[in-house]
């Protein structure tokens, strides 16, 4: 592919920057994946692998006429991991759609700026690095990473306010904090602001780099 | 800009190419190029010296100042 034509740039950021096109191409494809294969599989009670379990003793005797009654009488509810997030076993398709594009939007947007690495990459490797489009790219890597915070955040807490009554059970509301703590990434939303910030010194660092050029 | 760069007459009156003062200066041909056609930003006294020094001339013989319509009202 001819954007990743990597020439006399460090041995590391080279390596570093093919790792990260790959696990991001391989993260798309991987997610596209398991996200229809649990769209299939979602209402099957069967063939789940559990990862964790949760016990909620205070739950309703009703709640534990379903097929998840333990011998105790209290209710255990079989929690999996589907990409990260906790989730119940009969998980409602609407549910795993938003989860799985939330996820599949992040990585779509983590390979985005992988890409834009890569051309800023070659670009240095040529002796221009403070070329304009390198500060257009740097300012699309902080959109990209602001934005997937952002992103997450929203589709998150959607999910959680549009698909409440299927995830608090009576006995056993999960606390706000627990959402909140889920749903936001500060260290994402300020490492995209501060890509924003040096997108724009890049761009001054074109105007110097012009006025010096043009210098005879 | 309202600055001018005369080069081109003082090469001609003395019949000499770009070429041939471009390397007795030291700057390449691109840059002398650049200040030829009035594209320059700025230019170092070092190369308005040796400019000077090859072509027998005074900085004014090259450069000129002629202000824009709009600076003269």
């Amino acid at each position: 592919m001819k954007f990743l034509q990597l020439q006399h740039v460090t041995g590391f950021a080279k390596v570093a920057v093919y790792l990260a096109c790959g696990i991001g191409l391989l993260g798309i494809i991987y997610t596209t994946g398991s996200f229809i294969y649990v769209m299939f599989r979602a209402d099957d009670l069967s063939n789940i692998s559990v990862t964790e379990t949760l016990e909620l003793p205070s739950l309703t005797r009703e709640q534990a006429a379903g097929p998840w009654a333990t011998e105790s009488g209290a209710v255990r509810f079989r929690l999996c991991k589907i990409y990260g997030e906790f989730s119940y076993l009969n998980m409602p398709r609407g549910l795993v759609f938003a989860a799985g594009l939330r996820v599949l939007g992040l990585w779509a947007l983590f390979f985005l700026g992988t890409v834009q690495l890569a051309r800023i990459l070659r670009d240095v490797g040529r002796g221009k690095a403070f070329a304009l489009e390198n500060a257009r790219r740097l300012r699309v890597i902080g959109y990209a990473m602001a934005g997937g915070a952002i992103f997450k955040a929203l589709m998150f807490l959607g999910s959680v306010i549009v698909f409440r009554g299927d995830i608090e059970v009576a006995g056993g509301v999960i606390p706000w904090v627990s959402y909140v703590q889920s749903a936001s990434s500060p260290g994402l939303l300020l490492g995209g602001v501060i890509v924003i910030v040096i997108s724009e010194v890049f761009r001054l660092g074109n105007q110097l780099q012009e006025e010096q050029e043009l210098t005879v | 800009m309202p600055i001018i760069v005369n080069l081109d007459i003082e090469l001609a009156r003395r019949k000499m190419k770009l070429t041939d003062l471009a390397e007795r200066v030291g700057i390449t041909i691109s840059n002398l190029s650049i200040l030829k056609q009035g594209k320059a930003r700025a230019i170092r006294f070092s190369t308005l010296e040796a400019i000077c020094r090859e072509l027998n001339c005074q900085p004014g013989d090259i450069l000129a100042y002629q202000p824009l319509s709009d600076d003269l009202t």
